[in-house]
């Protein structure tokens, strides 16, 4: 199944940086080597086995975006399944960026009406953090108005911290296909295995695309009163992802790969394995009566179900 | 990481030029600044205590001190001093800098005979990997001193140009003349953007525990425990800064000590995820807030055969080691060996606090 994905923006804002860091493993200083996009770039990537992104990354210059605009306007903007714009949160010339956004937005329209449009503001780490959240808020803003009603999905990202994968993992969790089905059998996972939470990642990317959290996250104190409830991080998933990935870097490093790993403390234990052939599950469990043997036993036991779920879906 | 309880008796100053990136190593290493937040820094001169255990304090000395003029007293700059680390930007010219280093050596060694000297050749990161070999700043910094004290760098092999046996002589010849021959300087070469600048603390840390005496004791320890356990190498890190206060005999290679240094990262990072309160806004808070004591425990393993082993021995202080799958096998007896270690550890450390009767 090929999903077609564009990667607008004008040049510079780090189009060609966050496909290098979420889909060939650069760490984020690494993309000071790339140079600029020329023309189009497109890329395949495999994702989740059977699903192929068509990535088309779009140089940014002048140049080329007029040519984008007046001359291969049907072919660029046909079957688009997600458009992803992306704004330089420190752009010097704003204005022009949302003129070629407003253009973008025409040409989707007339060609591919169903089409997904997601807005990242990039570069945030160059805002102080005290000041992000009010810049953002104005961007998001400018950027809302322009869109005319069009269902417009605007993030805040960095290619220095957990934003980015936090972005592409909702876009890429709109692409998959029967996400809902693979949902209730991780709560059935879940269940089985009287985990507090369980998540399934993508072995590549280690973008989180599913989840099940059953209920709150309890946590007994130590001096035996009543368990309280733990409000979890919002962006936990993420957060996740960007540790993993940024650890399976400095394995491969050392010519080694990740493959499994448990962490036990006295508030939780997490365990992250390999699950099918294209995923790697994490699995957190409070309950510290629960042995870590018990816990890979179930991972084991699974296995076999959830490879046939991605099996099935080709 | 201040603790107002007890004020260390000795302190490691953090000294050099303008904008050399003290500062930057100072909040990357001791407050966890990202590397590339540390640009938002601001030149400030500030002492931090570090972790109770070290008994130490850091000074981040502001640039340029001007060690010739009257109103600073060396004896008063360089009181309780027992270590300077001088950091000197590789990117910048570096003359003035050999200036002041020679300057700082000679006033602080007249002040304390014992003093230790560091010098960090900062800023590498600027520098790619060919012309880190080529580079000439490197070369030459390293070769200055290298009949003070051998580097085992691969980068200092061969060719020596004329400028490099200039200033190799030069701040040799000056170190003589002063009658500063005895004084050793350790040279590192440095950068926030991975774990060299780490790695040297823990080298200058090192230095200062040995001189004390204690550090042989905790690798005989480590010696023990890898001997008998099947370990391949075993780290004992600080994991707060990253900094590994001992490790055993065997040779450290780079790509390990940064495999364990990453491991704290993954570990104590799911645990700010999962294990503490995410209604703390501060990271530091919350990672105080983490309990290490009670034994936190991971497990990673590696398609290569290979499985890192951690386990936490106090608030701040984890067992981080590398041994083969196949030794992993029996881990009710690692695991065992290491309550035997921890045991050891916490008794040394017990020792240490009653005779300089501080709170550990």
């Amino acid at each position: 199944m090929k999903k077609k994905v564009l990667l607008m923006g004008k040049s510079g804002s780090g189009k060609t940086s966050m496909r290098s860091i979420i889909f060939a493993n650069y760490v984020a200083a690494d993309t000071r080597r790339l140079g600029a996009t020329i023309d189009i770039e497109h890329s395949h990537v495999r994702f989740l086995g059977n699903l192929v992104l068509n990535l088309w990354d779009c140089g940014g210059q002048d140049v080329f975006m007029e040519t984008y605009f007046r001359n291969q306007k049907d072919q660029i903007f046909r079957n688009v399944e997600v458009l992803i714009y992306i704004f330089d949160i420190e752009s010097r010339d704003l204005d022009k960026d949302l003129q070629y956004y407003q253009n973008s937005l025409e040409a989707i329209r007339t060609n591919s009406k169903d089409a997904q449009i997601c807005c990242l503001i990039h570069k945030m780490d160059l805002i102080p953090i005290t000041k992000r959240e009010e810049a953002f808020r104005a961007l998001q803003e400018r950027v809302m108005n322009l869109s005319g009603g069009m269902n417009v999905k605007c993030y805040g990202t960095s290619i220095w911290d957990e934003t980015l994968y936090r972005a592409w993992s909702a876009i890429v969790n709109s692409l998959i296909p029967n996400a809902k089905y693979l949902e209730n059998e991780l709560d059935k996972f879940c269940r089985v295995c009287d985990a507090d939470e369980i998540i399934l990642f993508e072995r590549i990317t280690f973008l989180a695309i599913c989840h099940s959290t059953p209920g709150e996250f309890q946590q007994t104190p130590e001096d035996g009163s009543t368990a309280k409830a733990l409000l979890p991080d919002t962006s936990r998933f993420e957060k996740v992802s960007n540790i993993i990935k940024l650890f399976k870097l400095s394995c491969a490093k050392g010519q080694a790969q990740f493959k499994s790993m448990e962490v036990r403390s006295p508030g939780f234990a997490a365990y992250i394995d390999v699950l099918t052939s294209n995923t790697y599950v994490m699995i957190i469990v409070s309950d510290t009566n629960i042995q870590s043997a018990a816990v890979t036993l179930n991972v084991n036991a699974a296995r076999k179900h959830f490879q046939k779920i991605e099996d099935t879906r080709s | 990481m201040t603790t107002t309880i007890h004020k260390p008796t000795r302190r490691i100053v953090l000294m050099g030029c303008r904008k050399s990136g003290k500062t930057g190593i100072y909040s990357n290493v001791f407050r966890n600044v990202t590397a590339p937040d540390v640009l938002f820094n601001n030149p400030i001169s500030t002492e931090l205590s570090l972790n109770s255990f070290l008994d130490l304090s850091l000074w981040d000395y502001p640039g340029t001190p001007d060690l010739y003029s009257d109103t600073t007293d060396p004896a008063v700059l360089f009181a309780n001093c027992i270590c300077v680390v001088f950091v000197i930007d590789s990117k910048d010219d570096y003359y003035p800098a050999l200036k002041q280093l020679f300057a700082t050596v000679s006033s602080a060694y007249r002040v304390n005979k014992n003093m230790l000297f560091e010098v960090f050749v900062h800023k590498m990161d600027g520098l790619s990997d060919d012309h880190k070999i080529g580079s000439e700043i490197a070369f030459s910094i390293i070769l200055s001193v290298a009949c003070l004290k051998p580097i085992p760098a691969p980068n200092i092999s061969n060719a020596q140009t004329e400028t490099q046996r200039d200033i190799h002589t030069r701040i040799h010849d000056e170190l003589m003349d002063a009658g500063l021959q005895d004084v050793h300087l350790g040279f590192h070469l440095t950068s926030i953007y991975d774990h060299s600048v780490c790695e040297a603390f823990s080298k200058v840390v090192q230095r200062v525990l040995g001189d004390e005496g204690i550090l042989p004791t905790l690798e005989n320890l480590l010696n023990i425990l890898c001997s008998n356990s099947g370990i391949e190498k075993a780290f004992l890190f600080d994991t707060v800064t990253k900094i590994y206060i001992a490790t055993d005999s065997s040779p450290v290679d780079v790509q390990s000590y940064e495999l364990c240094s990453d491991m704290i990262d993954v570990v104590t990072d799911t645990g700010l995820v999962y294990g503490v309160d995410s209604r703390k806004e501060d990271a530091l808070d919350k990672k105080e807030s983490m309990n290490l004591e009670d034994g936190i425990k991971s497990v990673i393993r590696l398609n290569n055969g290979m499985v890192l082993y951690m386990r936490g021995i106090n608030r701040t202080l984890a067992l981080v080691s590398l041994l083969r799958e196949e030794n992993f096998e029996k881990h009710g007896l690692i695991d065992f060996n290491f309550s035997v270690f921890h045991e050891a550890v916490s008794e040394v450390f017990k020792i240490r606090s009653v005779n300089k009767n501080i709170r550990l």
